[in-house]
């Protein structure tokens, strides 16, 4: 019985972020902290002074990708929360990067995860966040009133 | 990426050319096979099923076909070929398109609906998406 109610006093505290379409989230965001880590390492090692900007840039864009994807295996309000702030400075950056890679082409001589605002990825660097942010709001609690 | 490696990679020694070919053949029906994969787990989602074992048994089907890939592109390797755009990104490529496939199935496993049909019809995209880049890495 102690344990039970132990078990239930932890347990609904946290929401569930990774059920039904949160699933699909999560490994879309997995492919691109795989993509990002990996993609920006190489080049940092192998040949950072080619573009040092880009490839610090998609190196920033893995860590972010790898912190929400963090928040949402997670689950819980906190990280729920941690995860909508992650996104909304997700989306900025993949608008502000793309803006910029299209404005001043120069600054880039190589492309960054998040150039020409995703299209390397098939625009999934765009539509992410977007779809994500629908998600964590549809993933209120219910009990807040929302 | 010079144009004067192109041509005298395209033309070998008629051995290398066809494990070289093999390799073209095995990207280009992996590449299909993938988005198959894609489509028909899409399809289940579009009904509200989740994968069963007859998508699995694709899964597998498909995640064998990057496994004979990562040998036959560990063996070009070993016989001394060079990928145009460098070996490391070849092998990472490899890797990551043998992976691809089976994290999404494991993650279908535990979750019984539309939603982990869907993943897996992502992750065969995905896939689809990584034989292209491949070809580019080995071909230039």
């Amino acid at each position: 019985m102690a344990a039970t109610r132990e078990r239930t006093r932890q347990e609904p505290r946290r929401t569930r972020l990774v059920g039904g379409p949160g699933l699909l989230l999560v490994w879309l965001y997995g492919v691109m902290v795989v993509g990002a880590v990996s993609r920006s390492a190489y080049q940092i090692a192998t040949e950072f002074g080619r573009a040092p900007l880009a490839y610090t840039l998609s190196a920033l864009a893995g860590l972010v990708y790898g912190f929400i994807t963090y928040t949402l295996v997670r689950g819980g309000e906190t990280a729920r929360r941690a995860a909508l702030v992650c996104c909304a400075a997700e989306l900025v950056g993949v608008l502000t990067i793309g803006t910029w890679t299209l404005v001043e082409p120069s600054a880039f001589p190589d492309a960054t995860v998040w150039s020409e605002y995703g299209m390397g990825y098939l625009f999934i660097p765009v539509l992410l966040p977007l779809t994500a942010l629908y998600w964590l709001r549809a993933a209120r609690p219910r009990t807040a009133g929302a | 990426m010079g144009p004067e490696g192109v041509g005298v990679r395209a033309v070998g020694v008629s051995g290398r050319n066809k494990v070289a070919a093999m390799l073209d053949v095995l990207t280009l029906v992996t590449g299909v096979a993938a988005l198959l994969l894609a489509a028909w787990c899409g399809w289940a989602a579009y009904r509200d099923q989740p994968t069963k074992d007859w998508h699995f048994i694709g899964m597998a089907v498909v995640t064998l076909l990057t496994l004979v890939q990562l040998v036959v592109g560990i063996v070009q390797l070993a016989r001394g070929e060079k990928p145009e755009q460098g070996t490391t990104i070849f092998v990472a490529y490899l890797l990551g398109s043998f992976a691809c496939v089976p994290a999404a199935g494991f993650l279908s496993l535990g979750e019984r609906t539309r939603w982990g049909s869907l993943t897996v019809a992502a992750s065969g995209v995905v896939l689809a998406v990584l034989e292209v880049r491949l070809f580019d890495i080995w071909r230039g």
